[in-house]
């Protein structure tokens, strides 16, 4: 498709500093693309073009449809990616990465003063990553971030963080470096720009030497201020750029006009998104009992609009939806504690699903136990850390062993040996190390594994997620659970950046959106969220789950036992 | 050695299937029904394949039997007349797929056989990357069939992948919600790789005769039963050694070493014919023409059954005899003829299933009583009308009302309970 008019006036807009407002759905990495191709046909060299993303995942999407579009040669990275090569140019090697089990534990063993004494340990490990990238934090964070960094400088170990903080340090230190590394980059493009912190901003200025700074994202899909990102990047450029050319892009081409009209409701006073397609999608908050009848809810949607996927419940006249597939459906939920029972029954249901942020199933810890035990017996010089064993004891432990014996046998004298009840992942281990005749080959395995992705990417499956891992896609049907005062707005979390999740979460759905709210969660009583709430109910009606009414759940448990002692 | 071999069947953890499900279960009623090569189902779960691991061990090349200790236990409670019975497992499973393609959603169920653990092991260890393996026997895979077939081939080079029950509406390769017209449209270029079909309850080899692109690929039947008591409704018999290799090169090969098949009377299949279960509404492929396939009752389209998507995708006539035909026997469940002469709805009543292990320990097991003890032998031991019913269902001549929509048919031996009444008094003056 050709670019709009103000697409256009973006991608031609004069060399200088650039910044994009885009909403969702509006042409944004697209637009992006053709301003690269548009710089290219205008003269400049590839080598000199640098387009930075946020994720190794949007890096490879621009770099494959830069190639269909056959801008070839230029640098399309990550902030960090970007700096990882800089330093190694720079330094000719990098200090190994401390691995994030293992920075876990070296953050618990660090005295703490006791401010920090409630604080979980995975929050730790946010709260000191913050502070390495400038975000302002309390007295004792920052000297718990120095603790930690004298820790791993002691050890010779870096982190992500580092990499970033490092590059910048040197670049400030050294300008003839620096001149140089800006001669390289004459024209800087920032993808997401919302999404930058301080320390990545101001790598940016130091990077800057032409002011061919061209920034394109959304302020209102800024969801990452609990890592840092700096919720008013776009105003401290408009600020920093005074003479800056700034276009806005409002024309949706992904949602229908309704769900449009929907995302235009959560911000009354900005400007609106016009939608290119006119067609009425559907859009409707429904009200359930609890978290159960949540979860039961979300699976009988998606196995009606697919038709049934067992032999019970064939259903024979949902015409309409025949063609949705499984990889249409999304689940959004603003935590992963607010998915748990959604998780448990999805399991249980057996319908093919995804959980992003998941790991597999081999990183279960008792599962992990056993996996690394076995590379350690394979291969005794190899490093593994298991709670609670030093590595002395892994070494010892190991040992007893012998090395070979046949994996399946070997997994089973160690799970005895630990004492393990047996479960569900530790026989389909079991199940899986049948095949292996030798301990090396089984370690092969799992070493593949755990480098690759464990999902085949051939799988169709439903996507279960956090509004955070869904910034950036887009689903026919988008549903989203919990939307209930204390989890979307949740009860710590800043009220504009909980509403600019509510905000990303609509405008995912291209079709079909659902908002689900409990009566109940946990036994206490909910209400629905004030973002929904306060949205008209002409565009966003609402209903109440009558199928799942206390008299009906009873009637229906009675019919599935029937259904089930008939067998066929 | 002529073996009946039934390859589709579930385990107890599959949905609703029967606890009885397990190895021991198998093998009990394996014997008394006369099977003598069981697919196990359900290798992908991992449960039941440790089960499988624990209580199985090898045998002949590529099969397993039940370990001695076990078996000897069961062997007590069999009655004698089908102690000698020999039983096999080799390693099956069935899986369903859903994906789209060409626009459609698709629906597919498949068995999978291969010969030995290892092979279970590594196609379970690439398909719990694809979906949840834990949840039932039969996993639901997000996966293009083709792709499945593909890694059953890369992973057992020997193995098996059958198209289970092709016809069903939902769930078939030819099924018409959610299937194809053709094996190649859903194959493409592994389509030489798929050597068998299984008819399932609602279509006979001669249905499957009519349609050209079945021309080269073996027909064959296996029970899909939910509870060991199913074992065998329908099944293959073959003439080979008894190792893998041999079973499996009759079903590949189609030569004289397959045998044929062991069938339902079709129209007992619950997706014989058209029709609404919830409007009480049956109708032949000529009837749902003429309501130009919509429910008069409800207005909804009809359930088109596969007597009806078999004539859709047929270019010969009804009648039509396949050069590649095996013998084909038509049989009733032994327990419902029983049910019927005993004028008891239900087959699991207690007089009847007395009157099925008597007949068993007198006769020898179900296939023999069914399919070769000679009528008079039947008779003589003290069963009169037995012998009668089934010298009717070896000839066919039975009353059959089609299933349709999940309602089961009906093949009874009398017209009706006048004719049953009729016919005991007349025996009784003999
Ligand atoms: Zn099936
Ligand atoms: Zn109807």
């Amino acid at each position: 498709m050709k670019p709009n008019s103000q697409q256009q006036k973006a991608i031609c807009a004069p060399l200088g500093p650039v910044a994009i407002i885009a909403g969702p759905g509006t042409g944004k990495t697209k637009t992006l693309v053709e301003r690269i191709c548009y710089l290219q046909k205008n003269g400049a060299q590839p080598k000199s073009i640098l387009a930075l993303t946020f994720t190794k995942k949007a890096a490879e999407e621009m770099s494959e449809r830069l190639k269909n579009r056959g801008a070839n040669g230029l640098r399309v990275a990550t902030f960090h990616s970007l700096c990882f090569d800089l330093l190694k140019e720079k330094q000719g090697a990098i200090p190994q990465f401390i691995s994030e089990p293992e920075r876990l534990v070296l953050l618990k063993n660090l005295p703490k003063p006791s401010a920090l004494s409630g604080v979980s340990r995975r929050e730790l490990s946010l709260l000191v990553s913050r502070a390495k990238n400038l975000a302002k934090e309390s007295p004792e964070i920052r000297r718990l971030t120095d603790a930690y960094n004298a820790k791993l400088a002691e050890q010779n170990l870096c982190d992500f963080d580092d990499l970033l903080l490092q590059t910048h340090n040197l670049l400030k230190a050294d300008a003839a470096w620096q001149n140089k590394i800006r001669q390289r980059f004459a024209h800087i493009l920032v993808d997401e720009f919302q999404d930058t912190n301080l320390l990545q901003y101001q790598l940016l200025h130091l990077l800057n030497g032409s002011n061919s700074l061209f920034v394109i994202g959304d302020p209102q899909q800024s969801i990452y201020g609990f890592r840092g990102a700096s919720g008013d990047i776009f105003g401290k450029f408009a600020q920093d750029f005074k003479q800056a050319t700034q276009i806005t892009l409002d024309i949706n081409y992904r949602s229908c006009s309704n769900i449009v009209t929907i995302a235009n409701s959560i911000y009354p006073q900005l400007p609106k998104l016009t939608a290119h397609n006119q067609e009425p999608g559907k859009a409707v908050i429904t009200e359930v009992l609890n978290e159960f009848s949540e979860a039961a809810w979300v699976i009988k949607r998606i196995q009606q609009a697919i038709g049934g996927s067992d032999l019970l419940n064939a259903i024979s006249d949902d015409s309409t939806s025949q063609h949705r597939s499984l990889r249409d459906f999304a689940v959004l939920y603003r935590s992963r504690s607010a998915a748990r029972v959604l998780h448990k029954s999805f399991a249980e249901s057996g319908i093919p699903m995804q959980i992003i942020g998941d790991g597999s199933p081999y990183d279960e810890p008792n599962v992990q136990t056993i996996v690394q035990l076995l590379a350690k017996i394979a291969d005794e010089s190899r490093q593994i850390s298991i709670n609670n064993m030093s590595h002395q004891q892994t070494f010892t432990f190991s040992k007893q062993f012998d090395p070979s014996t046949r994996p399946f046998n070997l997994a089973e004298q160690l799970i005895s040996a630990f004492g393990f009840e047996p479960d569900d992942n530790l026989s389909q281990l079991l199940s899986v190390l049948v095949q292996f005749t030798s301990v090396k080959e089984a370690t092969a395995y799992f070493d593949k594994i755990a480098t690759n992705s464990f999902y085949d990417p051939r799988a169709e499956a439903v996507t279960l997620l956090t509004i955070h891992a869904a910034k950036g896609l887009e689903f026919p049907h988008v549903i989203l659970i919990g939307a209930e005062n204390g989890i979307l707005p949740s009860k710590r979390g800043d009220i504009e950046e909980e509403r600019r999740l509510f905000y990303v979460a609509v405008t995912r759905a291209k079709q079909q959106l659902d908002i689900l709210h409990a009566q109940k969660r946990n036994g206490q009583p909910a209400e629905l969220s004030s973002f929904a709430a306060a949205i008209d109910p002409y565009n966003l009606p609402h209903q109440i789950d009558a199928s799942l009414t206390k008299d009906k759940l009873r009637a229906k448990k009675r019919q599935i036992k029937r259904a089930q002692t008939t067998l066929f | 050695m002529q073996h009946i071999v039934d390859l589709h069947i579930h385990s107890h953890l599959s949905r609703a299937t029967s606890k009885s499900c397990n190895i021991e279960g198998l093998y009990y009623w394996g014997k008394l029904k006369g099977i003598h090569i069981i697919g196990t189902g359900d290798f992908t779960h991992p449960t039941w394949f440790a089960e499988l691991r624990d209580k199985l061990e090898p045998a002949e090349p590529g099969l397993f039997k039940v370990k001695k200790s076990i078996a000897n236990e069961i062997d007590k409670t069999l009655p004698p007349s089908v102690h000698d019975s020999l039983i096999r497992f080799v390693p099956t499973s069935e899986i369903a797929t859903i994906y789209k393609k060409g626009d459609k959603v698709r629906k597919l169920h498949q068995v999978l056989v291969v010969p030995s653990f290892t092979e279970v092991s590594a196609i379970n260890s690439r398909l719990e990357r694809i979906g949840n393996l834990k949840a039932d026997g039969r996993p639901i895979l997000g996966l293009d069939s083709k792709e499945l077939l593909r890694i059953l081939l890369e992973c057992a080079p020997t193995g098996q992948y059958i198209p289970a029950h092709i016809w069903t509406p939902w769930f078939g390769l030819f099924g018409s919600k959610s299937g194809f017209d053709s094996i190649e449209e859903a194959y493409e270029e592994l389509s030489p790789h798929i050597h068998a079909i299984e008819t399932g309850l609602s279509s006979d080899p001669a249905m499957n005769w009519r349609v050209k692109g079945l021309d080269g690929v073996t027909i064959i039947s296996n029970s899909d039963a939910h509870s060991p008591q199913k074992l065998g409704r329908e099944a293959t018999v073959i003439a080979a050694e008894l190792n893998y290799d041999d079973i499996i090169g009759a079903i590949t090969t189609n030569d004289n070493r397959l045998r044929g098949t062991i069938e339902f009377f079709p129209e007992e299949g619950k997706y014989h014919a058209d029709g609404h279960r919830a409007c009480n509404l049956r109708c032949t492929p000529e009837q749902t023409a003429a309501h130009g396939g919509i429910c008069p009752t409800c207005a909804k389209p009809l359930v088109v059954g596969v007597l009806n998507r078999v004539g859709a995708l047929a270019s010969r006539p009804d009648g039509y005899v396949s050069k590649a035909a095996k013998n084909v026997e038509y049989i009733i469940p032994l327990a419902e003829i029983l049910a019927e002469l005993r004028g008891v709805a239900s087959t699991s009543s207690k007089a009847v299933q007395t009157d099925y292990h008597d007949i068993l320990a007198r006769l020898g097991d179900e296939f023999s009583i069914l399919r070769t003890v000679p009528t008079e032998v039947i008779r003589e031991a003290g069963q009169p009308l037995l012998a009668m019913a089934i010298k009717r269902m070896r000839s066919g001549n039975v009353v059959r009302e089609a299933g349709y929509d999940g309602v089961f048919g009906t093949i009874k031996v009398f017209k009706n309970s006048q004719e049953r009444s009729q016919t005991i008094n007349q025996m009784s003056l003999l």
